[in-house]
């Protein structure tokens, strides 16, 4: 076993290729060793912002193989006495072999068509030279998001060899001894002189140690290459560059965690070695909202906040590639950056609030929402109504219906304010800071959190923040907004189609299942009703009808209730797929529907075979039911034991309370013995009409029994995961 | 005692000849960026070697702020300098001419961050940095890839520096109007008047009905140049597109413009800078000239594009801001 270490190095890579690239390079790596039969094992790789290092385990040489050669077949290969032909003379020569080694032998076994074989040994070739050979696509193999050429070439037959950003230098090194590989210039379109040669040089941080003339140093393997980057301030693990970050950011006082952690992930693969420099801000800004300097901090610098220092003033950590001497200018230098552009927001921020939020609704007329659908005015006015319409229909306090109707109206002025023209991120946020001199509590925090939820975990915000009306007012504004929206673009046609989504409709979707699971309190609402009023509102400017926008909304709402549930609930598919075709509308009682689903997952795993034969039997009902309007089913009718045995366990079944789905489901899981003989004795389709009926009304019934909790027939049965596979 | 504004372009001037520049002279017509000057356009172009360094004042109608704004100029000056082909130590050449301007990397924060350059309105893009400096913008570091439309070979490197930053950093201002441009000689008293009227101008004075016809004429005249006045035209036809690029840079700081009009505009300047380029090409390596027109074909660009390049635009807006 011998260690192989290539390492490459280059002119900065963006950060966020980093991870990818190590990814991409460990694979290639492994599959093209494999290939090759040098058994790669524990292979592994590493990456700072200027070198990509993969470090395996490889044989010395390939294992020597046998393999057979074929020539021509008998009747050529021997003449007449049976004799070896000039041909087979001339396949023994092109091998190299004498003619007591040639065989004759079948192609296919069992074949009776012979021909003339040898056996030759191959021997294994050492591994220096087959990586030699298979370097250069090894570099090939790495695709970035945008390649560059940079005038180099590869002589590997396909010339020109772009990359993600220059390369500067190479390190092959198999066991202490350079495995070579050159790129050239590229010179007019043909192979110049050589530009990078790998070999046993490696270089450091490019300004420290402080005074070395030189910054390269000798390596023949990982742990050379390991010690020397410590000595020339190279952090050559990414996990150790994080690590260091979240100490130092901590140690800074700062939360490592939460919505920073996102930034101090970006932060690691910036510089070789990372520093984290605090700088405070004067305390004129401090008054700004903290919403404000976390935008202003994470936009332009990258910056996360920390808590404010002992006098009031606001403090944030930043990331420097400079050491700990350089640490005051790095830190200096950002509070300078910052300073500017808080100066900008603290403008912005105080002309902002020279008006009400009320006052700037009728400059929305000059944006457009959609081209097709009018303007954010024309919006407001429209989400304004239907607020206050859905807000009466589900029955909230006149405070409330009030509140949204206002809060609805205003959510979108902030677009036109200066804050939200420099900062689009702060959207809502702005809007509620600026309502809240003017407004009520409810109304700021409907218009703050109006945008929300984006994300579909159940902890994403607002979750936690809102309660009481300003929880109301929140979910129907949003809700509102949202549906108007998708009413909107559905109405003109434009319904989102494979990965094409540009306005965002589906996170839409999403967001109206998530409000209605998540944070509806009032009476559930009907979408169908606020489909219809929006459809009214947008007038004339919608082509589509209300009942296809209706059937086409519905769909695409369900499909996104079933995309919450696969994400955020344990149901199978089948199961998920039972409880939305359950003869409830599913977008009546989101919740409903998920509380239905964890009922029949647990209920099912303590019975799975009788779950899997009651599918079937419920297929089966489905089937024989068909359309067919059955009627009451009549006791007096019954001829056959089994049909009565059934009946009167269903009505047993029956008394258990409709509300609570996991008792209905036992119960029908315990009708499955009656069920069996129903099917095994009982002829459905009898020729007495009356029979028949009564029979039809009893299936009717049975899929009646539970149809509100689940469709039982959408459950997998095993003959049905067999048609499947 | 740190450097004036104009001692960090003596300083730049003597780094870059020493390093085997020509110091040419800022271009004569109205340009926001120093890429758009003929010696950047135009040498970028074919396989002959070339180095140049230049001062380009650059002016953006649209970031004028009447010298209230500390950061914030219509006009600001960018020192500009081509590298063909792009040396393989071009990095540390560039470190180098921060030390020659006392800035010693070692004892600050220099980081190139991803920053890859497009112009909406040459047809040109490359791969490149922002180079930051205390978290400060300072440079714009580009290998060019294309410029007019057509694919480069060899690769230059263009390096952009903001010379107002750099001088508000060494000089430890926070606002750009008390650079020190010489000594004894605020940057306040030399252009701050010039900032106010300009940005007046064109806020609120310009004609939007001339300037809407001066885009039209300026376009008409390129277009006839380069469609029938046979060859050696690209140069002239080239001056043309960048008086039209300014009266459309006036136009969209007036507000003059719509969001649909102003990308079939920039489309407009960007069709005709790929022409100039083509006939610059076929002027002088007639062998090249199928390549480029078939690399100018392939660009064309997508309204998609431009919308990205737009938004780009700012970022262009930002890198040699002083």
């Amino acid at each position: 076993m011998a260690e192989f270490l290539f390492e490459i190095g280059f002119e900065e890579m963006p950060a966020p290729w980093l991870a990818g690239l190590a990814n991409q390079f460990r694979a290639s790596f492994t599959a093209i060793a494999e290939e090759e039969q040098v058994a790669p094992s524990d292979v592994r790789t590493f990456w700072t912002s200027r070198r990509l290092v993969l470090v395996a385990g490889v044989k010395l040489r390939q294992d020597d193989r046998t393999v057979v050669e074929w020539g021509p077949a008998a009747k050529i290969a021997k003449d007449a006495a049976g004799n070896w032909s000039k041909a087979a003379e001339g396949f023994a020569r092109k091998h190299s072999v004498g003619l007591d080694v040639l065989t004759l032998a079948p192609k296919v076994d069992g074949s009776t068509d012979l021909y003339v074989s040898v056996k030759k040994h191959v021997p294994g070739r050492p591994t220096p030279d087959v990586l030699q050979g298979v370097l250069p696509a090894l570099l090939r193999s790495l695709t970035f998001p945008k390649r560059m050429n940079w005038d180099a070439w590869l002589d590997d037959g396909r010339g020109a060899f772009e990359f993600g950003r220059p390369i500067q230098w190479m390190v092959a090194q198999l066991d202490g001894v350079v495995v070579p590989v050159t790129i050239f210039d590229s010179v007019a379109g043909a192979k110049g002189s050589p530009r990078v040669a790998s070999g046993g040089r490696s270089m450091g941080n490019r300004f420290y140690p402080r005074g070395l003339s030189d910054r390269g140093f000798d390596v023949r393997s990982l742990a050379d290459l390991e010690a020397g980057l410590v000595e020339r301030f190279v952090i050559l693990d990414p996990a150790r560059r994080a690590e260091r970050i979240r100490s130092q950011v901590t140690k800074a006082g700062g939360d490592a965690s939460g919505e920073a952690a996102h930034l101090l992930g970006e932060w690691s693969d910036l510089v070789e070695y990372p520093t984290v420099v605090v700088g405070s801000i004067p305390k004129e800004f401090a008054d700004l909202p903290d919403e404000v300097l976390n935008t202003v901090l994470a936009h332009h610098q990258k910056a996360v906040t920390l808590p404010r220092g002992p006098d009031g003033s606001p403090r944030f950590a930043a990331i420097s590639g400079g050491d700990e001497a350089a640490a005051r200018n790095a830190a200096r230098g950002q509070e300078r950056v910052v300073i500017a552009r808080l100066k900008d927001a603290r403008f912005f921020y105080d002309e902002d609030r020279k008006r009400t939020i009320e006052s700037r609704v009728d400059d929305l007329a000059a944006v457009t929402f959609h081209k097709g659908l009018g303007s954010y005015k024309d919006k407001a006015e429209r989400i304004s109504l239907l607020a206050t319409n859905l807000a009466g229909h589900v029955d909230l306090t006149a405070e409330v219906t009030t509140a949204v109707g206002r809060a609805a109206l205003f959510a979108k002025a902030d677009l036109v304010t200066l804050m939200v023209r420099e900062f689009p991120e702060l959207q809502g946020v702005m809007g509620g800071l600026y309502a809240a001199s003017t407004e009520g509590p409810e109304i700021a925090a409907a218009i703050r959190w109006h945008h929300h939820p984006v994300t579909i975990e159940p902890d994403a915000a607002p979750a936690g923040r809102l309660e009481g009306a300003s929880l109301e007012a929140f979910s129907v504004v949003a809700l509102v907004d949202k549906m108007d929206t998708l009413i909107g673009y559905f109405g003109l046609g434009s319904a989102p189609s494979g990965s094409s989504d540009p306005y965002g409709l589906r996170r839409a979707g999403q967001g109206v299942i998530r409000i209605l699971l998540d944070f509806w309190t009032a009476k559930a609402p009907s979408l169908d009703d606020v489909i219809a009023d929006g459809h009214r509102l947008y007038g004339d400017r919608l082509p589509k009808s209300t009942a296809e926008l209706r059937t086409a909304l519905r769909a695409f709402l369900i499909d996104r209730l079933r995309g919450v549930l696969i994400a955020r609930e344990a149901g199978a598919l089948d199961e998920i797929d039972a409880v939305v075709s359950a003869r409830i509308d599913p977008l009546r009682d989101v919740p409903g529907v998920a509380q239905r689903l964890r009922e029949l997952v647990t209920v099912r795993s303590e019975q799975p075979e009788v779950f899997a034969s009651l599918a079937e039997s419920f297929k089966r009902a489905k089937n024989i039911v068909g359309d067919i309007a059955a009627g009451e089913v009549s006791e007096a009718a019954f001829v056959d034991p089994a049909e009565r045995a059934l009946h009167a366990a269903m009505v047993k079944a029956e008394s258990t309370p409709a509300t609570d789905p996991a008792a209905r489901l036992r119960a029908v899981a315990d009708l499955k013995g009656d069920v069996d003989a129903f099917f095994k004795g009982v002829m459905v389709m009898a020729e007495d009409q009356k029979l028949k009926a009564n029979r039809l009304a009893l299936l009717s019934k049975l899929l009646n029994l539970v149809y509100e909790v689940a469709d039982l027939s959408k459950l997998a049965t095993p003959a049905a995961e067999n048609a499947d596979s | 005692m740190s450097l004036t504004l104009q001692g960090i372009i003596a300083a730049l001037n003597e780094f870059w000849e020493h390093n085997g520049c020509l110091i040419q002279i800022g271009v004569d017509t109205e340009v926001g960026a120093g890429t758009m000057h003929p010696e950047t356009f135009f040498r970028v172009l074919g396989p002959d070697p070339w180095r140049v360094g230049y001062v380009q004042p650059s002016r953006r109608p649209a970031d004028g702020r009447y010298g209230d704004n500390p950061n914030r100029l219509y006009k600001h000056h960018q020192y500009q300098v081509i590298l063909k082909p792009a040396p393989a130590d071009v990095q540390d050449l560039y470190l180098d001419s921060l030390r020659a301007l006392g800035i010693d990397p070692a004892d600050h924060d220099v980081r190139f961050e991803e920053d890859n350059w497009e112009s909406p309105a040459l047809g040109a893009w490359g791969i490149g940095w922002q180079v930051l400096l205390d978290g400060q913008e300072i440079t714009q570091f580009t290998y060019f890839q294309q410029a007019g439309g057509v694919n480069l070979s060899p690769i230059s490197a263009e390096i952009t520096y903001g010379i107002e930053r750099i001088a508000m950093y060494l000089q430890d201002q926070a606002d750009v109007f008390d650079v020190v441009w010489a000594k004894g000689r605020p940057y306040r008293t030399v252009r701050h008047e010039e900032e106010f009227e300009l940005s007046r101008y064109s806020f609120e004075l310009a004609d939007v009905d001339l300037h809407m016809r001066l885009f039209e004429g300026a376009l008409g005249e390129a277009k006839r140049l380069i469609e029938t006045a046979g060859p050696r035209v690209a140069l002239a036809a080239y001056d043309w597109v960048l008086r039209a690029s300014h009266a459309f840079n006036v136009l969209d700081a007036r507000g003059g413009i719509s969001v649909t009009q102003r990308a079939s505009m920039l489309l407009q300047i960007r069709k005709l800078a790929c022409g100039v380029a083509a006939a610059h090409v076929e002027d002088r390596w007639p062998a090249k000239a199928k390549d480029a027109a078939s690399e100018e074909s392939k660009t064309e660009p997508k309204p998609k594009d431009v919308r990205g390049r737009s938004e780009k635009k700012s970022t262009e807006t930002e890198a040699g801001r002083g």
